[in-house]
Parts: C-alpha cells; sequence; structure tokens
C-alpha cells in the first residue's frame, strides 16, 4: 500500500498524475480517478474571477493524510493519490485529484468516493470566492454535509 | 511574547498573526481568546464566535486545553473544506 498525500501551491496537471499513477501497473484491474475544477460561478450564479484556498502550514497536510489513512484502512485498495492545491486558483484549473488502485472496480470506486466526501467537509482548508462583487468565504453546504453522513452507516 | 495566528476570517479580521504576553505555566484557550477579545472591537468580532475553534501544536482543542509559551497556538474559523 502507498499513499501519496500531497499539497502545492502549483499548478496541478490530472493527466501527468494519472500517467505516473498508471505507470508500470500490473496488478491491479482497476484505478478510478477524480478531478475537481474551480468553477466559474458561484453557488448563486455569481461570477467568480478567484478562488482561494487558505491554509495551515501542518494541520491541512495532516488532516488530508488523516482522511487518506481512514480510505486505505476502510477500502481494499492498493494505492491512492491525493493532490491539492491552495492559494490562489482561476476558473477551469484543477483543484484536486484524487487515484485510487483496487482489485476490482468497486473498491476503487467506493473509496474514492469516500475521500472526495472527506475532503470536501472536512480538510483544513478556507475557502473564499471572489468576484466583481467581492469576496465572500464559502462553508460546506447540507449537500456536502449529508455526502459525508452516508459513511457512517454503510460499510463498504 | 508568544505568538498566536489566525486562519480564514479570524486571519481576514485580525491579519495572519498576533501576539500574547503568556506566563510560563500558560493558560486555558478560553482565557487566550478573551485576553485577545478584549483588545478592541474587531477582535472581539473575530474571536467571540462559537464556531472560532483554537489549536496547540497543530491539533485542535477545547477551551479547557492550556497553552505555554513556545508551542504554537491558532485560532480560527470553521473548515471550509477542499
Amino acid at each position: 500500500m502507498a499513499l501519496d498525500v500531497r499539497l502545492t501551491s502549483t499548478t496541478l496537471s490530472a493527466p501527468a498524475e494519472l500517467e505516473v499513477f498508471l505507470a508500470g501497473r500490473t496488478v491491479e484491474g482497476a484505478v478510478v480517478t477524480f478531478t475537481g475544477l474551480a468553477r466559474g460561478a458561484g453557488k448563486d450564479g455569481s461570477v467568480v474571477e478567484t478562488l482561494t484556498l487558505d491554509w495551515y502550514p501542518g494541520m491541512t497536510e495532516r488532516s488530508m493524510q488523516d482522511i487518506a489513512e481512514a480510505a486505505a484502512a476502510r477500502f481494499p485498495v492498493t494505492d491512492l493519490v491525493v493532490v491539492h492545491r491552495c492559494g490562489e486558483i482561476v476558473p477551469g484549473e484543477t483543484i484536486v485529484f484524487v487515484a485510487t488502485a483496487a482489485a476490482h472496480r468497486r473498491e476503487a470506486f467506493a473509496a474514492a468516493d469516500y475521500l472526495m466526501d472527506r475532503l470536501k467537509t472536512e480538510a483544513a482548508f478556507w475557502k473564499r470566492e471572489t468576484g466583481p462583487s467581492g469576496t465572500r468565504w464559502i462553508e460546506p453546504v447540507d449537500e456536502d454535509r449529508a455526502a459525508l453522513a452516508r459513511w457512517k452507516d454503510e460499510t463498504p | 511574547m508568544t505568538p498566536i495566528l489566525f486562519f480564514g476570517r479570524v486571519g481576514e479580521l485580525l491579519g495572519p498573526e498576533g501576539s500574547l504576553d503568556l506566563p510560563a505555566e500558560g493558560l486555558p484557550v478560553r482565557e487566550i481568546r478573551r485576553l485577545l477579545a478584549e483588545r478592541d472591537e474587531v477582535a472581539a468580532d473575530a474571536l467571540l464566535r462559537s464556531d472560532v475553534r483554537a489549536s496547540v501544536d497543530l491539533v485542535v482543542v477545547g477551551e479547557d486545553a492550556v497553552a505555554r509559551p513556545g508551542q504554537e497556538i491558532a485560532f480560527f474559523s470553521l473548515f471550509s473544506g477542499g
């Protein structure tokens, strides 16, 4: 099992990450990836020019690592990678890339789904959107909390 | 003086870092919060909120946790998630 968890303030390339993740892989039958992009519109439809992810050096990385370790303990995956941007991001750029490898697809899908549900609500970031009308802080919405709650009752 | 770090909405209002003269035996988070908040209205608005949490040495702690000089102390608004 290899866990690769990284925080980066520079451009995140999902294709490059996937290429590395796939290289030399001959044992597992399934690799699932998720790529999260910065949207150019807020929940209310307002224009978003930049998305800023503030982070607490040390704490943010630890929160990501804890989530990755929990996924690795919960699902029969062989490898997983989590790469998350921090700092200023413009619409269209990749915010987060997750990949999981497992013997079979269901486990790989479930692990990626779990990782994203927890990262979206529990990772130590402070997110704000900036547009023509100013800046506003973003918090997890009910939809995110409901997605996270699914894992409290389910077994993989 | 012991540096105190601020993140999220707290950091937006107070800047990334403040400081406080902590006694050698330390103070509970509750008292650190009160001393920082009584400096002015902006600090009170930023810190005296139930959703503003604290950490000591990168671990989120409750109000009774004691922080001592040399430890890394931070106050921050709710995590947004990634």
